[in-house]
Order: C-alpha cells, then structure tokens, then sequence
C-alpha cells in the first residue's frame, strides 16, 4: 500500500477519524507494519486508543501512555511527562517486545504537544497518534505536522455522506490566510491592511461590513452564525485552524454559496484520506465502487482502502 | 496573621511571584510558617542564604539553567514509598519513579558541590548509591528502567524459551505470507485477509489448504491463516509462558520493593530537601525581579521596632506599572507602642500600612524585602484592620471590632497593628473615643501600632508619635481650581506628594478634601457651597 511515502518529510502525523468504525487504529498499525527497520517510531494516543482493534506495537519502536496502562511494565521506561490523564501521567517507554494493546494518552492539545516534544527529543523519526472519536482538533499544528483521514463509510443515505465527506475535507483543507492578526484572543477586522479589534455587538456590524477578511477567534459554530446573520454577501473569515469550524453540511454549503470564504493562520496538511468500507454484512456498498466514488469526490486528495489492498 | 489579614495585605499575591517548579515545592510554599520571635538566629541564617543564592544565580545562568531542568523533575513519591514501606508490591513504573528521583538526587548532589555553595551543605541531599546500583542492573541506561533478566535467572530462563517459540511463530507466518505473495498480495493481517468476491486471487486461496474462509458479506471474502497444529501448541504454550513471565516479573518487583524500603526515610528527607531548594530558587528568583533586600533584625535593646526606607508594595507597584503608574516608595520609623498617620484623602495613608504589614510577613517568612532599607524586630503576629465589609451577620462596623477584640486577646504577645480609620462608619464622637482609647491601650504594650485616623485633635489628645502624608499641603484652594480646569483626574496623581514627615509641633490634619474633590472633577459650584457651609461649621 505505501502509506509511508505519504508522510516523507514529516515528523508526526495524526490519525483523525469520522464515522462509525472509520479505521484510525487499523491505519495506524498499518504504518506501523511498513516502517523499515532503523526507522525510529514513536507511538501515542489522544485519549483512549485501540480499543475496538489493539494497536501494534512493534519491539524497540517508543510509546508514550499513562502509567496505569497494562503495558507499562513491558517497557523501559525512560521518561515521565508532566501530561496527565485519568490513568495517571503520562509516561514514555520503549517496547522490549511487539505488543498488542489498549492505551491512554494525553488528553490535551498541550499535553500531546509536550508528549510529542519529547518522543521527538527522544530520537522518534516518526511520530504516529491515534485518534479517538472525531477528534478533528487533533489536526492542530500543535499536535502533528500532517494528518491522515479515515473514513468509516456507515450511513445508507449516500448522497448525504458523500455530501457530509466533502464538506469535512473542505473544511479541513481551507486556505492558509497571508495575513495574520496580532493574537488569537479576541475578534478583529481587516481594513485596509490593518487588524482592528471588535467586540461582538451590534455596533460593529458596519465595520464588519466593510472589512476584507474577518478573524474569529475560538470555535465558529452555528451560534457565531447568529451574530452574523442577514450576512448574504461573501464575508471572509478566518480562523486559528481549520478544525474550529463546526458547522452543518447544509450551513457550511449555503455560505458557500453566497460566496462566504473561510480561511485558517495554521493548517497540518491533509495527506491521504483511508477508507473503511467493511463495517458489516449489512452493508449496502460495494467498497470498489465507494473507493472509486470517495476518491472521485475528493480528488486530487489521494484515497485508499486499507482492506481492499488496492 | 488572622484569616483576614493575608488577604488585605494581598499576601497571596506577592507569594504568588514564587514561582516553583515542582509538586513537592509548590507543598513547601503551601506550608510555609513564619519565623516568630526567638528565632532570630534560624531567620538570620534564612534571610543569608536566600540572598546568596540570588547572588549565586544572578553570576551563573548555566548552572541556574541546568539545577532548574533536574528541579522540576521533582515528583512526590511519598504514597509509593509509604507503599514500600508497609510492605507492599512497587508496581514497575513506581520503581522507575524511584530509580527516577534517585538519578535526579545524584545529579543535584553533584551540582551543590560547587565551592561556592558550600554554605548549602545542609540541605545536600544524601542520595542512596547503593540502591541506585541495585535498581540499575543490566545494560539499561541510568535513565531507565526495565525488569532485565539479570534480576531473576528464572525470569531470563522463561524469556529465552518464549522467544524461541515465538521465533518458529513468526517464521510459520512468514512462509504463510510468502504464499501470498506468490499472487500478489501482502496482507497485513493474517488473520483477517479481505479480498472482494471478484478478487482474482479468491480461486488460489480458495484451494489453499493454508487457508479458509472466515465470514462472507455481499461483495467480499474474508480469509483466515489455517496455522499447524504444532503453531496452535506454540501459541498456547507462549500464553502459558506469559503467565509464568508476569508471576516472575511481580516477584522481582516485590523482592525490589523490599530493597527501596530500607531507604524511604532517606528519599523523604531528600525529598523535603530538594522542595526546600526548590522554593529557594523561587525565592531568590523573585528576589531579583523585585531587587529585594536583606532585611535587618533588630536587637531586643533597640529603640526602633520597624524601619522601612523605599519600601514598595511589589504587588500593588506591578499593577501601578501595567498601568503606567510608578509606585511611590515609602518610609517610616516606628518604635514600640502607638503611632499616629494622618493625611489627605487618597495621599496614600492604606498602602502605606499594606506595604509595611506585607513586607514584615515577607521579611518574617525568610523573604527578602522589596525596600531600600529595611530593620525590625520580629512580631509575633500582623494584625490588620482596614475598611470592614460586612461579614457573619456583623454591620461593617462589628467585623472591625469583631476582629481588633480577637486581635487584642493576644496583647500580651508583641505584634504589629495596623488599624486604618476605626470606627470610621460609626458617629464621629464616639469613633473618635474609640480611637483614642485604642491608641492610649496600644501603646502601654510591647506591641507596635500604627493608627490611620482624619479625626481632628486626636494626636494631641493621645500624646504619641505622630506622622503625616504631605498631600496637598503647597497647594491651595484657589491653585487647585486654576489646575483642575480642563484636566483629568490624572493632575491629582501627579500633584499628590506621597511622602511621609514626622510632625513635631501639634497641628491639625490636613484640609484637603475639598482640594481633591476638586481635582476629580466635582462641579465648581458644590465646592463653593460646600466651602460657605465649613465656614458657618
């Protein structure tokens, strides 16, 4: 399959998944599988991983898990973190022998970010976290320097779910906006290259109205949606990362529509979207053809399914 | 203190510039107890080494760079080595915490063998060598730990057979996935080969007895490895040997843990030693942020009971600075027994007894002090009673007499009172009654108090030192009209002397109240009313 080659140049990559059954762990223990012997691995969870498939941990590769973890007294434990969990801090270990586990890790964007500093400081080449449950925030630059998309195919109404996978990886994959406003904190409008703080009231609609680019700091929901409302002409907004949109598929392709543009200051690069299509019997798809529609859907983006070995 | 007190001094606050970096620091800068009088000579020793080490850091940052990394390494090991200690089992990363703050104890123990710090010889933490060695076994590095097999010969014998199973396994696997291979395919899950129904590899597999089918969906074939029947022993003998592995690996630990208790009393004294440094650092850190000073203690003989040149409340002088106001430094001499401040409206009376009541709790708990100058003769308490609010069920002015009743019931102990504006809310006869007889009860005590008052004729009625705020007094009515014009409230900040002096001949508080409602603002017209009204007064 190759899933290496996609991630050259890259230190750490996220493993993000949607739907039921998407196939974040079995992707990353298919990158597991392909690693070269030398290849440093480094292997953590945000939250709890592994539980529906156990990860696999190759001998010699680095983990870092919460000290309660089963596992933890086949490593040799190197480091503490400072990270904690509920299944105490978060501690990392190298595998004196290929292990098949449930882990915890960090539970945080701070915590993973030290986590992944210190598998890196620790010689790690290759960072891999598994996600748990549509954890997109795990796109942050903060988190990775690239992620990979596992898709779990399980919703019978196809036209929506290929609706519904095209929204998210546009969402995921928005512009890098070329200007960036003086802190993340607080909203601000760009007038005439200038970054001017607002706050939200109604006051301020008319220099909203005639702003270039807005930023919005923190999530933009539905409810930032409200403040703007009435908002037919194409408004640009940007936010810190993409992963803090969350919006509907009807909403976020209405303000498409109406030429909204959205933008983020960071942005981990998408790499390949992996697709599981195998969830059950009762299944009304044929992978084949799923692949070849995700792939169509989503191109130029590269698309594989991790069972059909193709 | 009293419960109150900390909190109007915003003790919490400067404490808060200590920064420490480790959990067991951060318990000793929870804890941290005053010195009290009779323990002069331990503070003295507190109060040098708090200022050599400032000293010490500010000359090497590398080294201050390095003690900080290890410092805030520092974990509390108290509840695994209170295991150990009762005999319990250490679990494999406890021994690797223990292993941890062993390697860590070495380090910083070789770090305070610097010559210059021979002086911290006390608090150098002892460190167990022998333990170390102990945990340290096989080739694994010093940083790590993992239960090798040379700490049971046992474990090594279960491990070697293990592996050698496990060899055959992996080697039956890879002839299985050769076959595979012949026609294209390089599952990653032998036990788990999806291929769809139109696969052209379905027929090789369908016939390879090394395979079967595992499950059937509409559009694929899910295959399985048919592994021997000597594999299927091998991988049931492996999980026989795991548990015999884990039995051992419990043993080493438990024979381990057993070791470690023989040293709890010395890791926990190392550890309480370390949180110590810990807090120092903190200390002496926020020392040079603040250019604190080595505060003088004062001799039973001495006249003088506080002396304070320059002094800054650091807290209050950071807030100012945000705001791009500078801190007035101020100064007073006190002797034991009452004193008397009084000033204009806003000249800065409050944040002077702020400032001397948190700079004696700072210079009383080993701190060095952000002042010029600073001597006194250590309290045995700070009792601060400003503006009450109301609390319990208790008006204003219950809580202050609530609290000055509880303060008073240790009057036979030397403490610092500082009382600002009694009775202020209640009618000004009795208020200034009150004053008056708290001041004449004061300062027949070894305690030293400071009383800040605007009543009118109770220096001289109370006969004791009396201080004043200079204000506004070069200014008069009709200056201030002229400047108040057109201005901010900001001219008051700027014409407002916080300065301090001692009146010697008696003379009434300062009048200055019209002066500053006038500089922020008031309307002209209620002035002059207010002017013909004290007229008629």
């Amino acid at each position: 399959m190759g899933i290496l080659s996609y991630l050259k140049g890259f230190r750490a990559v996220s493993i993000i998944g949607t739907g039921k059954e998407s196939g974040k762990t079995t992707t990353c223990n298919y990158i597991l599988s392909e690693a070269p012997e030398g290849l440093r691995l480094g292997v953590t969870s945000f939250g709890l991983g592994g539980v529906q498939t156990p990860l696999r941990i190759p001998r010699d590769s680095l983990v870092a898990l919460a000290k309660n973890c089963e596992i933890a007294n086949k490593l040799e434990l190197l480091e503490e973190t400072n990270a904690h969990t509920p299944w105490g801090s978060v501690i990392i270990g190298r595998a004196k022998e290929t292990l098949q586990a449930t882990i915890a890790g960090p539970l945080c964007l701070k915590d993973l970010k030290e986590v992944r500093d210190k598998l890196s400081s620790l010689g790690c080449d290759l960072i891999i976290v598994d996600g748990v449950l549509n954890k997109k925030s795990l796109s942050s630059h903060r988190a990775c320097d690239c992620f990979i998309l596992a898709l779990g195919i399980d919703d019978f109404d196809q036209d929506l779910l290929w609706e519904e996978i095209q929204s998210q990886v546009e969402v995921l994959t928005i512009p890098v906006s070329a200007s960036m406003p003086p802190s993340f904190d607080k909203h601000y409008a760009l007038v005439q290259e200038k970054w001017i703080p607002f706050s939200m009231n109604e006051e301020n609609l008319d220099l909203i109205r005639k702003a270039e680019e807005i930023f919005w700091p923190g999530a933009f929901t539905e409810k930032s949606l409200e403040f703007l409302e009435g908002w037919n002409s194409g408004l640009t907004v940007t936010v810190e990362e993409p992963w803090q949109i969350f919006l509907s598929v009807y909403n976020w392709r209405s303000l498409k529509q109406n030429g909204w543009v959205f933008k983020s200051c960071f942005q981990s690069p998408l790499v390949l979207v992996t697709l599981n299509a195998h969830s059950g019997s009762q299944f009304s798809l044929n992978p084949r053809e799923c692949l070849d529609k995700v792939s169509q859907i989503l191109s130029p983006l590269s698309v594989v399914d991790l069972k059909l070995n193709e | 203190m009293d419960k109150e007190t900390p909190e109007k001094l915003e003790w919490d606050n400067f404490l808060s510039l200590f920064e420490v970096r480790s959990h067991p620091g951060l318990q000793f800068k929870n804890t941290l107890k005053p010195f009290l009088p009779g323990e002069e000579k331990v503070l003295q020793k507190e109060l040098i080494r708090t200022q050599k080490f400032s000293q010490f850091i500010l000359k090497h940052p590398d080294w201050l760079r390095s003690f900080s990394s290890n410092i805030q390494e520092l974990k509390d090991l108290r509840n695994s080595l209170k295991k150990a200690q009762e005999g319990g089992r250490l679990t494999v990363t406890e021994i690797f915490e223990v292993k941890h703050l062993l390697l860590l104890i070495e380090n910083i123990k070789a770090m305070l063998k610097n010559p210059e710090l021979s002086w911290l010889a006390r608090f150098r933490p002892k460190g167990a060598p022998i333990l170390f060695r102990i945990l340290n076994k096989g080739n694994q590095s010093p940083q790590s730990f993992y239960i090798v097999d040379e700490f049971s010969p046992r474990l090594k014998r279960i491990r070697k057979e293990k592996l050698e199973l496990l060899a055959k396994i992996e080697a039956e696997r890879e002839k299985m996935s050769q076959e595979l291979q012949k026609v294209g395919l390089k599952p990653f899950d032998l036990d788990a080969i999806s291929l769809p129904k139109d696969a052209p590899q379905v027929p090789f597999i369908l016939s390879n007895p090394s395979f079967f089918m595992k499950s059937e969906s509409r559009y694929e074939l899910v295959f399985a490895a048919r592994f021997s029947s000597d594999v299927l022993k091998w991988k049931d003998k492996v999980k026989e040997i795991e548990i015999e592995e884990e039995k051992e690996e419990k043993e080493v630990c438990r024979k381990l843990s057993q070791k470690i208790s023989k040293f709890v009393n010395t890791l926990n004294q190392d550890t309480e030693k370390l949180a110590y440094l810990d807090f120092l650092l903190a200390k002496s850190e926020a020392s040079l942020k603040y250019q604190g000073i080595l505060p003088q203690i004062l001799s039973k003989r001495s006249k003088t009971s506080l002396f304070m040149k320059a002094g800054l409340h650091f807290p209050l002088a950071l807030r100012l600075k945000e705001k791009g106001v500078e801190f007035h430094p101020l100064s007073i001499k006190l002797k034991e027994g009452a004193a008397l401040l009084t000033g204009a409206n806003m000249s800065g009376k409050t944040v002077l007894l702020k400032t001397l009541g948190l700079n004696v709790c700072a210079a009383q708990h080993g701190l060095l002090v952000p002042a010029k100058s600073f001597k006194w003769r250590p309290f045995d308490f700070v009792f601060f009673s400003t503006r009450g609010k109301e609390q319990d069920g208790l008006s204003a002015f219950g809580a202050e007499i609530f609290g000055l009743k509880k303060a008073l019931s240790f009057s036979e102990k030397r403490g610092l009172f500082l009382v600002d504006e009694l009775a202020r809310g209640t009618n000004p006869k009795e208020g200034f009654a009150i004053n008056a007889a708290m001041i004449k009860f004061l300062s027949a005590t070894r305690s030293t108090s400071l009383f800040v008052s605007h009543f009118d004729g109770l220096a001289k009625v109370v006969q004791v030192e009396h201080w004043q705020m200079k204000g506004l007094k070069r200014i008069s009515l009709e200056q201030a009209k002229l400047l108040a014009k057109g201005k901010d409230g900001d001219i008051l900040l700027r014409l407002m002397n916080y300065r301090l002096e001692r009146v010697k001949r008696e003379q009434n508080i300062p009048h200055d109240a019209l002066k500053i409602a006038l500089l922020l603002g008031l309307d002209e017209h209620v002035i002059e009313l207010a002017q013909t009204f004290l007229k008629k007064a």
